[in-house]
């Protein structure tokens, strides 16, 4: 059933970006239980694609893989076929979820999390946006304003991988009429990707944590322009 | 009779490989709406839904994280024709209930059935079979992947690119005739949900129905849920259709509120003329 699901997935995955294939490998690992997924060092040498950890408010973590690089914006894949999508660090659409990120738009200023991730100079630290919540009878836009504050500099942290890496902490104030709520973006030092986040877009959640399993080799290439 | 048989054999071969060809030969046409704009494109094969986004980069750019595919969606032609159909009979119901109302002396519920019938004939709709699109799903998952045909086509997809604007629907508030009982919410992905907002029934379960895309003409099937109400700091993200009191409804209109739930489940803001 796993091959033939593995041999119709990469018959039909279509990307103008990179294409990631022998995505069984990662939906063999992502499988869904009462725990965490935590990977050996061996099965995260033996990936042949970026993979991250993420776990959706308090259920267990899963592993999800890279599927498709669309001009930048980085399509994640979980064994249950859900995708989420996101720019820079932050998750901007996810499909297939209980209540999905259906629409996101940036009303002023660019994301500053955009500027940190690229020159991690100079950015400005206030923007705002719109995100509609669902797709159905019960979906919602909200209109938000945040605020971004370098929470600590220089900061060494060690993932779940095993890897150690130097960040910078960024905390992120958002706010949707009273209710308010924070971010946590761990942006490396040496290539500006966000390595580890806690994240949430619209004031009634999902929560994601996402963590860097294994790096995107476009994103740690400093030579490489977007 | 073994020459007999196998001169059957022989018109049946011809005649599947005719149509093969014939199929091979007939394009498929594909009428995309965006931005007030049209465009239209020929295919020469059938080609999965996914792909078809892909080819004409329509999804899976940078172009696609402008856009509102929770609004999408893609039917035919002849799926359009049915469902103005539906619309031509449901404007007669209307200008007979206008007529009736008005030989009663009930003024109120007339100009509630007015206002309905004007509604109606204007609002622009748009058949799909597939509402809200989610293009990043259906390359992992092929059950709403379809394969384009020329038996199904002329296709047509409209896209967006800004959130919805939200409409309220139906009779004024004001209006006596006005159904204050019950409130429809006309969703993107072309679910509805018939919700009570009377004092008297707000212990009352909701009553949704989901679309069905092998019978999107139809309301979608039903179940009891509970709706959310928007926070408020939250704008809703889908239509409200108020309706003519039931009540006031003769037998032999019940269930119109129904049946311009499953007309307005297809209205759009924007005007195509396809």
């Amino acid at each position: 059933m796993r091959l033939a699901f593995a041999l119709l997935l990469s018959v039909f995955l279509t990307a103008c970006g990179s294409r990631i294939d022998a995505m069984s490998d990662t939906l063999r690992y992502a499988f869904e239980g009462k725990n965490d997924i935590t990977l050996t060092q061996q099965q995260i040498e033996s990936l042949s694609y970026p993979a991250q950890y993420l776990s959706v408010n308090a259920n267990p973590r899963v592993v999800v893989g890279l599927g498709f690089d669309n001009d930048g914006w980085y399509k994640w894949q979980s064994q249950n076929k859900a995708v989420l999508t996101t720019r820079r660090g932050r998750i901007v659409n996810t499909q297939g979820l209980a209540k999905d990120i259906a629409y996101f738009s940036v009303t002023s200023q660019t994301d500053p999390l955009s500027c940190l991730s690229k020159s991690g100079r100079n950015c400005e630290s206030q923007w705002s946006y719109i995100v509609q919540v669902g797709d159905g009878v019960d979906a919602v836009v909200e209109s938000l304003n945040a605020s971004f504050r370098l929470k600590s500099e220089q900061e060494t942290i060690t993932l779940d991988s095993g890897r150690e890496f130097d960040v910078s902490v960024w905390e992120e104030t958002v706010s949707a009429g009273q209710q308010s709520w924070r971010n946590y973006f761990y942006v490396e030092d040496n290539t500006n990707r966000v390595i580890k986040s806690s994240q949430q877009l619209n004031s009634q959640g999902p929560r994601f944590y996402m963590e860097e399993v294994k790096a995107y080799r476009r994103d740690i290439d400093k030579e490489s322009s977007r | 009779m073994i020459q007999r048989v196998a001169l059957l054999m022989l018109l049946l071969c011809a005649s599947v490989g005719f149509s093969s060809v014939s199929a091979a030969n007939e394009s498929i046409n594909v009428l995309v709406l965006q931005n007030g704009t049209t465009e239209a494109f020929k295919l020469k094969q059938p080609i999965r839904f996914a792909e078809f986004l892909a080819e004409q980069r329509l999804a899976y750019t940078g172009r696609q994280a402008e856009g509102n595919f929770s609004r999408a969606r893609i039917g035919n032609k002849a799926l359009q024709e049915r469902l103005e159909q539906n619309r031509k009979e449901v404007l007669d119901e209307l200008v007979r209930l206008v007529a009736f109302y008005q030989k009663a002396g009930a003024i109120n519920a007339a100009t509630a059935a007015r206002a309905l019938l004007q509604q109606l004939q204007r609002v622009n709709l748009f058949a799909g079979y597939h509402l809200s699109i989610k293009p990043d799903k259906l390359r992992v998952n092929l059950q709403n992947n379809f394969i384009m045909s020329a038996a199904e086509s002329p296709y047509q997809l409209v896209l967006f690119s800004k959130p919805m604007q939200v409409i309220r629907y139906g009779v004024d508030s004001g209006n006596p005739a006005a159904n204050s009982s019950y409130h429809w919410r006309l969703a993107a992905n072309g679910n509805v949900a018939r919700e009570p907002v009377a004092l008297f029934n707000t212990d009352e379960v909701s009553r949704c129905y989901h679309h069905n895309f092998g019978q999107p003409l139809g309301l979608g099937d039903a179940e009891r849920c509970v709706l959310s109400k928007p926070k408020a700091y939250q704008r809703p993200a889908y239509h409200t259709y108020v309706g003519i009191n039931s009540a006031l409804l003769p037998e032999n209109f019940s269930g119109l509120n129904e049946r311009i739930v499953a007309l307005l489940k297809f209205a759009i803001e924007e005007r195509y003329d396809n």
